[in-house]
């Protein structure tokens, strides 16, 4: 039985050409494949200026970091051990007095955002191998 | 089946390109129709298709996964097919006028408004397209969305951007209208002796 739905269903109507579908792929394509790479270049670029910042730390601050007092009572571990055993709590709160939180903060935060960018751009690198419309 | 399209929408985001494919052939062709509706040109309707899977594409994160995937796509469509309209200055002038609301039928059963023996009429399918492209562009895409797309008239308000109840009584007008212009066709010569005998 023929009902409006069935009408409209059955109806002519001007249709496109067949590569239609081929093309809106091949756009949606080129679209992502940019995409990916603009990401990628992004996270290339964070990378480098973490590094950067991790090389420049570590010239203006590594040195005051070696010669810390923290670093000197630290590097008694390694020679008088036995008289860290005898006296650990002083030797704990030496440790805590002298910890050199601002150059530590400086060194670590650039690590830190390098990760982050390095396990982004890691992904990113896998998708782009995934993407092939 | 609207749930198999939103799993293959999710997929095709994740990266699995036949899914993308299976999404694009799906729509392709009732997108082209619904923006032929408006333009009335193949080559621009075939472009915003194009510009239309390229939206989708790079608003997919932004798809409410609570909604319709069908009714979000055909939205993407009127909303760009209306933004290319604007720029040539071509708004179709029935989507601007205002509706006297008051006009709703009680029934929207179209075997109530459509005879049987109408609709079993092998030439009205043949020439149904014409009838159809002589109404204004709103009760054509209303008509194409509610017969052909499988819209329900709340989903066709979504997509158009209209009150449900201009959506309704728009329908029964295009569903009037249709069978108005189908009754002068099939019977030209009573249409005028009617015309005839009401002067």
């Amino acid at each position: 039985m023929q009902t409006l739905h069935t009408l409209f269903k059955d109806m002519n109507m001007p249709s496109h050409r067949t590569s239609l579908v081929c093309d809106i792929l091949r756009s949606i394509n080129i679209l992502s494949e940019k995409q990916l790479r603009r990401q990628k270049n992004i996270f290339l670029f964070g990378m480098s200026v973490s590094f950067m910042s991790i090389l420049f730390s570590l010239f203006f601050f590594g040195n005051s970091l070696v010669q810390s007092d923290f670093w000197s009572i630290f590097s008694i571990i390694f020679s008088d051990i036995s008289v860290i055993v005898l006296h650990f709590s002083d030797f704990g709160f030496l440790l805590l007095e002298t910890f050199p939180v601002v150059p530590l903060l400086i060194l670590f935060v650039p690590v830190f955002f390098f990760c982050i960018l390095f396990s982004l751009y890691h992904t990113k690198i896998q998708s782009i191998h995934r993407l092939s419309y | 089946m609207a749930q198999d399209d939103e799993k293959l929408f999710f997929d095709s985001s994740s990266g699995k390109k036949e899914s993308l494919k299976q999404l694009v052939e799906k729509y392709t062709t009732p997108l082209y129709h619904f923006i032929f509706q408006f333009v009335h040109d193949r080559q621009t309707a075939e472009d915003i298709v194009q510009d239309v899977w390229i939206k989708i594409w790079k608003h997919r994160t932004s798809f409410d996964q609570h909604k319709s995937l069908k009714t979000w796509i055909f939205t993407i469509a009127k909303n760009t097919t209306f933004d290319f309209l604007k720029k040539r200055k071509m708004i179709p002038f029935s989507f601007l006028q205002d509706e006297d609301e008051s006009y709703i039928f009680e029934t929207s059963d179209e075997k109530t408004i459509f005879p049987l023996e109408m609709l079993e009429q092998e030439e009205l399918k043949k020439e149904m397209y014409a009838f159809i492209e002589h109404l204004p562009e709103s009760y054509g895409a209303i008509l194409f969305l509610a017969y052909r797309d499988d819209f329900s008239l709340k989903e066709i308000a979504e997509i158009l951007d209209e009150p449900y109840n201009t959506i309704k009584s728009r329908h029964q007008r295009a569903i009037k209208k249709l069978k108005e212009a189908i009754l002068l066709k099939m019977h030209p010569k009573g249409r005028e002796d009617r015309i005839k005998s009401k002067v």
